[in-house]
């Protein structure tokens, strides 16, 4: 008993200090009475063990110098995901330039340097696996101490998200997933790899409705010795795994099997508690038949997911290839999103989840399907008062970014780059009016097809084009299209030295513009070939501003801060750059109001102005200008400036946006929704116009378009908080507590979370709230209007208007919305507020 | 470990030359009415909290800023009536804010509605879509687990959940559970900790 309790204690001990243990040599020196309590101990360590290795709190606690920010070549921009494996973030590869997916175990995984070895050799061999339906891993090493693997960065929802949310998958839509799938396995198993973890987890829907093969199994499986720990979902395990850690072609079939049974049913064909009841079910041959867990699937269908999940490997099918032919020969010649798109006539309320949890992966398919379902669904639910006025006689471009082909891949910035370089110099035109570059960014990928994406951004035409590097050259081949007929209107190849970039895009925008405008003025032309600056370094790295600045969130645009001072070191001449580094101030300082107004003022003020004195003729100077006067507080100045850049380009949408917003602030609804409506015209996939556009039309009397247009944005992205911060204003405003409490608990913003629960009556949370509102910004920059709200939902008047005239000293923006915003509503009939209001008001007169 | 003991002690900030206010006397003032300490006091406890939550929240449920929320909110709740708060010490405070934050995560699992049920015929799949803790070691050990805990006397439940689930230096273990030196800390633990073994072992039984 003495040894047994030198040995219990012992480990007890090492578990406590967090030291490596042998359980094998442990069990066997243990005596047979003091097996059960190590089989315990055991436990304990595997508690203790995932304690230590917990992520770290978030932003609110971290310490600001303890956030990874470098890892070897990578640039952390974000945490993106984590689990017990580790963290995964975006991340910038600055060897590369490009924005790529990075897992990082954490810095001391408890079997560090056996897995982590096998992760980064699976690592090494899967990034030899090139296929569209398999994620591309670029890398993995260990540097400084950690292991990390870095990969394409994919945007989608797992299957697994998709099936929680919308139920189970149509045969169609499964027979589809299945085929592609196969695609991606005939790529790995070519490869001379395994996956081993397949499941509905481990696959991804893109946005263009790419379908992605995730995470590889990295030797989890060896894990499972013990009964009791699980690791991963061994339901998806071929029963000989269970028995043996042999994998092989045959057991990712089986998986594959599984996914699909699971995608169709929402259950599993063998199912069991934990891996002992699973062993003995398998060995009971214990499952369900696909057709009495669903029995009105198709039974050809039926009977090609039984086989691929045969519990004898012999009986299963040999290879991907020959599942993929049989799931091919039940292909109906619809796809099946056009079947879905059936079903919507009959059932629109059934389709309708299943489209807003997809979103715009499947709105992008049905537009592909035809035209005339576009039509439909864009002015679904919009009635006489569609969000979009009728088109005039002007065609609207859209300028593709230049896709990369041949054996040296163009970084995909430049990809979008070229794009933009077209859309600017085109966007000077009268006769056509461009889709801006932050329309377009999205449709990158390979095997995009420029018609569907025509029609998804109302253009009339499209301007498809490749850009190849072969050393010093570059080749571009174009083809412009008409949207309406798929016709090929103009196609033309140009062979450039890669050093004279900007000579390539003046000869295609003069090109382009000549096809589809008539007659050019002078004026025009002259616009076509502007150059903005002569140095190509300075240029990339504007455009590596610009694609951070068009994410508009903090940490995006201090990094495009960071882009554009780069360029300006490089030319400091280059107007435009100075424009971006403008906005980028104002939109911190007031949008997301993460930086005080008056601390910012001299570097947006001498960006603004520098970019009006180099280039006069610049629409972005001028919103610059707009933007460094309203943060003067001269509306005058202001709307001059709009008004100036709308008349130099007046397909700008950022112009539109920020006018409406003026024009709201002084409560010219009527003009601010025309503004919003030109700015939504423009840009329809912008998140930020569609919600202003929402604000507009609820402002202007239109609830039920208002609450469209809302649904319109979530559907592109589900989690913009701005669009359930308006919602929760339209709540707020109709008294309905509840709903707003709801919608502003989803956009995260704490203050009018507090106002409403404060307005609701609970005084308690909201106290509760307003306390951490005070922890908060001994932290960071709190924004006075952040009280002022809070308190003006408690009633405490003079608390708010301390807050609010501290803002006013403070020359806080959007205390300017004082009348435009519901939550100052209680505020209304003081005294106080009439006269706060009315120095608001000679403040801009002076 | 030595770097997990290093951020550890920042983050409760006990053994700081500058800061040598021990969370004992900072109870008793809060309980004063002292708001600055009350303040000092969560900033301390807060974090590890927060932390750890992240352990016993399911993926589904768990977004990085719902969860310091989560934790912060229940915090604020309980040191509201920290007045009426018997001072036993820091550890008998962690140990019961752990409990509120633990009652607080399975309220919210029950709001959300999704909360998996165990006879479910899916189990495996909805353990896989349990938390860390629940992944790591299964929903059943996991109940056997926390069950245990409970029955463990005060003073042992309290050197387990500092020590093995909030990471607890064992110098600040001792000051926790009030144990003269780190040493003595670290042997109440390792009984504890035996004891709890010994606790599953009979549950099973």
């Amino acid at each position: 008993m003495r040894a047994s309790e030198g040995l219990v204690a012992d480990l007890a001990g090492a578990i406590l200090d967090g030291r490596e243990i042998d359980w094998a040599c442990a069990e066997s020196s243990a005596g047979v009475e003091e097996r059960p309590i190590l089989v315990q101990l055991r436990l304990l360590a595997a508690v203790a063990d995932l304690h230590r290795h917990l992520p770290d709190s978030g932003a609110a606690v971290a310490q600001p110098g303890e956030e990874l920010q470098q890892w070897g070549p990578l640039r952390v921009l974000e945490r993106i995901g984590h689990g017990t494996f580790g963290q995964v973030y975006r991340a910038w590869d600055t060897r590369l330039d490009r924005e790529v997916a990075l897992k990082l175990l954490p810095a001391n995984p408890p079997d560090n340097d056996a897995r982590g070895t096998s992760i980064i050799h699976e690592g090494r061999l899967l990034a030899r696996v090139r296929h569209p339906n398999v994620v591309t891993i670029y890398g993995a090493e260990r540097i400084e101490k950690r292991i990390g693997l870095w990969m394409e960065l994919v945007k989608g929802r797992t299957l697994e998200q998709v099936l929680q949310e919308s139920g189970a998958f149509s045969p169609a839509e499964a027979i589809d997933i299945g085929i592609e799938l196969c695609h991606a396995m005939s790529a790995v198993h070519a490869a001379g790899l395994l996956h081993r973890d397949i499941k509905a987890q481990n696959v991804m829907l893109t946005g263009e409705r790419r379908v992605v093969l995730m995470d590889f199994g990295t030797g989890r499986e060896q894990d499972d010795s013990s009964a009791e720990i699980l690791a991963g979902t061994p339901l998806y395990l071929a029963p000989e795994l269970i028995r043996q850690p042999d994998a092989s072609v045959r057991s990712d079939i089986y998986s594959i099997g599984v996914l699909l049974y699971h995608l169709l049913t929402g259950s599993y064909p063998v199912r069991a508690r934990n891996l002992r009841d699973l062993r003995a079910a398998h060995e009971r041959r214990q499952s369900t038949e696909l057709r009495a867990a669903q029995p009105d699937l198709p039974p050809k269908l039926c009977r090609i997911i039984e086989r691929a999940i045969d519990p004898e490997p012999a009986r299963r099918y040999d290879s991907v290839a020959s599942l993929e032919g049989d799931l091919a020969a039940l292909k109906p010649r619809q796809t099946f999103m056009a079947a879905d798109r059936e079903a919507d006539a009959d059932a629109p309320h059934a389709t309708r989840g299943w489209r807003s949890k997809v979103g715009r992966w499947c709105l992008l398919v049905l537009l592909a399907a035809g035209s005339t379902t576009a039509a439909i669904y864009l002015r679904t639910g919009s009635g006489p008062n569609a969000a979009t006025p009728p088109r005039g006689a002007i065609p609207f471009v859209a300028v593709l970014p230049f896709r990369s082909v041949g054996p040296a891949p163009v970084e995909e910035y430049l990809q979008v780059g070229m794009a933009d370089a077209v859309i600017t110099r085109l966007s000077g035109l009268k006769g056509v009016a461009v889709r801006p570059t932050s329309a377009v960014r999205e449709y990158v990928a390979e095997g995009r097809d420029p018609l569907a994406i025509g029609q998804r951004l109302r253009a009339d035409h499209v301007l498809d084009a490749t850009v190849q590097r072969s050393g010093d050259r570059v080749r571009v081949t174009t083809q412009l299209v008409e949207v309406a007929t798929g016709r090929t209107e103009w196609a033309e190849t140009f062979d450039q030295s890669f050093t004279d970039l900007f000579a390539l895009q003046d000869a295609i925008s003069t090109r382009v513009a000549g096809q589809l405008v008539s007659a050019l003025s002078a004026e025009e032309r002259r616009a076509l070939v502007r150059r903005h600056t002569a140095s190509l370094e300075a240029y990339e790295l504007y455009l590596r501003g610009q694609f951070f600045w068009e994410k508009r969130t903090e940490a995006n645009l201090r990094i495009a801060i960071g882009y554009f001072e780069q360029a300006l070191q490089r030319d400091n001449r280059f107007a435009v750059a100075y424009a971006g580094l403008a906005h980028c101030h104002y939109v911190l300082a007031t949008s997301l109001a993460v930086d005080p107004p008056l601390k910012v003022l001299p570097a947006l003020r001498s960006a603004a102005l520098k970019a009006v004195e180099l280039d006069d003729q610049l629409a972005e100077a001028h919103t610059a200008m707009a933007g460094l006067y309203s943060s003067e507080w001269n509306e005058h100045g202001e709307e001059a400036a709009y008004k100036r850049s709308i008349e130099l380009n007046p397909n700008y949408p950022t112009a539109y946006l920020w006018y409406g917003r003026m024009l709201d602030r002084r409560g010219d609804h009527q003009e601010s929704l025309a503004m919003r409506r030109r700015a939504y015209e423009l840009d329809p996939l912008n998140l930020q116009i569609s919600v202003a556009l929402a604000d507009a039309l609820y402002k202007t009397g239109d609830r039920d378009a208002a609450l469209n247009q809302i649904t319109r944005t979530l559907e592109l992205d589900p989690e913009f908080w701005d669009a359930h911060h308006t919602l929760g204003l339209f709540h707020l405003d109709l008294s309905g507590y509840a709903d707003a409490i709801a919608a502003f608990e989803k956009s995260g913003k704490l203050a009018s979370i507090a106002h409403a629960y404060a307005r609701a009556g609970d005084r308690d949370r909201a106290m509760s709230m307003l306390r951490r509102l005070e922890l908060e910004s001994t932290r960071r920059y709190v924004t006075p209007l952040d009280f002022a709200v809070v308190y003006a939902g408690l009633g405490e008047n003079d608390r708010a208007f301390e807050w609010l005239e501290r803002a006013f000293r403070e020359r806080v923006g959007p205390l300017r919305l004082l009348d435009a915003d519901v939550r100052y509503a209680p505020l209304r009939g003081d005294a106080h507020y009439v006269d706060l209001q009315r120095r608001i008001r000679d403040a801009h007169l002076r | 470990m030595a770097e997990n003991r290093a951020d550890s002690a920042k983050r409760l900030g006990s053994s700081d030359a500058d800061d040598p206010e021990s969370t004992f006397q900072l109870i008793e003032r809060a309980r004063a009415g002292d708001a600055a300490a009350l303040d000092v006091l969560f900033a301390r406890l807060a974090a590890p909290l927060q932390r750890w939550a992240r352990g016993r929240l399911p993926q589904w449920a768990r977004d990085l800023a719902d969860t310091d929320d989560l934790v912060q909110d229940t915090l604020l709740q309980t040191f509201k009536r920290i007045g009426g708060f018997e001072p036993r010490g820091a550890g008998a405070l962690q140990a019961y804010l752990r409990q509120a934050v633990l009652n607080r995560i399975r309220d919210e699992l029950r709001r959300k509605g999704r909360q998996p049920d165990a006879t479910d015929v899916n189990g495996i799949e909805l353990e896989a879509a349990g938390s860390p803790l629940e992944e790591a070691i299964g929903r059943e050990a996991l109940g056997h687990y926390e069950a245990a805990l409970q029955r463990l006397k005060p003073d042992e439940r309290q050197a387990i959940i500092a020590r093995v689930e909030l990471g607890y230096t064992y110098e600040e273990l001792a000051e926790a559970v009030g144990k003269p030196t780190a040493d003595a800390a670290r042997k109440a633990a390792q009984r504890a900790l035996v004891r709890l073994a010994e606790e599953m072992k009979r549950a099973r039984e």
